[in-house]
């Protein structure tokens, strides 16, 4: 018998601790706004993040160039016991390169 | 004191202290501290001990309180099957504890080990092919968090009782819908009679 599939734990366990960033960085507002923008200029919600990453750096970036370093920061921070796994350590190292880069335009569904 | 209340215990000690408020806080465990020497933390691991307070404080209204607190932690699902309930995890906080331990590629072959079927801890490492030291800090901290719970003993060839473990629940799922992330667990009948928090949840 197995419990669940460790991708959807791992997705599960990004989308919460970005949730719980945003929270304790900016309250409930600042959750809101980036689920918004994350929304309105992605066609995403919080957990897609995980897969893709830029989409977290773009919403961030939008509302100050310094927030998206201190929840990336924050972030490393509450994954890092995790980091020994390859999908999470990608995320991390994932936000950290695309902060650094030109940011890609919003996909279209 | 049952694996449920364990699972529960951190969750509702900040809530609690979140929404009672300082002074009145301050009331209770001081209250708390003359009837039975204990603080907060310690009485909602025996929670009858903290419902007898509270009642001094809120009298009829102390069940609602109660009932206002878990409803930020658990849910109830009544399911078709009688001897087990789906529960969901409302706390953000305990969500993230669970996935915590189901992220952890050890921990989450311990639980798999142990679902359903109870086992002695060296069993289970050796199940699992873990090292004794990390494998045991492992094993502690779920039982810790409450995800792991004693249930009967073995007797050894040298005549010592060791305890055996398993799962607090017979399953999990986790779904992922828009932004929320939904936790739930099917725990049995009896793992909600022996919990006197839950309890509270299932009377409502």
């Amino acid at each position: 018998m197995s419990l669940t599939d460790l991708n959807t734990v791992r997705k599960g366990l990004v989308a919460l601790s970005v949730e719980q960033t945003l929270l304790e960085i900016g309250g409930g507002k600042l959750l809101n706004e980036v689920l918004t923008i994350l929304f309105e200029k992605y066609h995403s919600y919080l957990p897609n993040c995980y897969e893709n990453p830029e989409y977290l750096i773009g919403a961030c970036k939008e509302l100050g160039e310094g927030l998206s370093k201190e929840i990336r920061r924050s972030l490393r921070k509450r994954l890092e016991e995790f980091s020994y796994q390859g999908q999470i350590e990608y995320f991390l190292t994932r936000l950290s390169e695309i902060e650094y880069m030109r940011l890609p335009n919003p996909r279209v569904n | 004191m049952s694996g449920l209340d364990i699972l529960i215990g951190k969750s509702l000690d900040a809530i609690i202290r979140e929404n009672l408020g300082e002074i009145t806080l301050r009331r209770v465990e001081q209250r708390l501290f003359e009837r039975y020497g204990m603080g907060l933390s310690k009485t909602i691991e025996d929670f009858p001990k903290l419902d007898s307070v509270l009642r001094e404080f809120f009298g009829g209204g102390t069940e609602g309180l109660e009932k206002k607190f878990l409803d930020g932690i658990v849910s109830l699902e009544h399911s078709k099957d009688k001897n087990q309930e789906w529960v969901t995890i409302e706390d953000p906080i305990l969500a993230t504890s669970i996935l915590t331990s189901l992220g952890d590629e050890d921990k989450a072959k311990i639980l798999n080990a142990v679902l359903g079927e109870s086992k002695v801890i060296s069993e289970i490492l050796e199940t699992c092919n873990l090292p004794q030291t990390s494998g045991y800090r492992k094993v502690n901290s779920l039982i810790e968090n409450g995800l792991l719970v004693n249930e009967g003993f073995m007797t050894t060839r040298d005549g010592k009782i060791v305890n055996k473990y398993r799962t607090v629940f017979e399953n999990i799922h986790i779904d992922i819908v828009k932004n929320s992330v939904i936790i739930r667990i099917l725990v049995s009948h009896q793992s909600l009679k022996n919990s006197s928090v839950m309890q509270i949840v299932c009377s409502s």
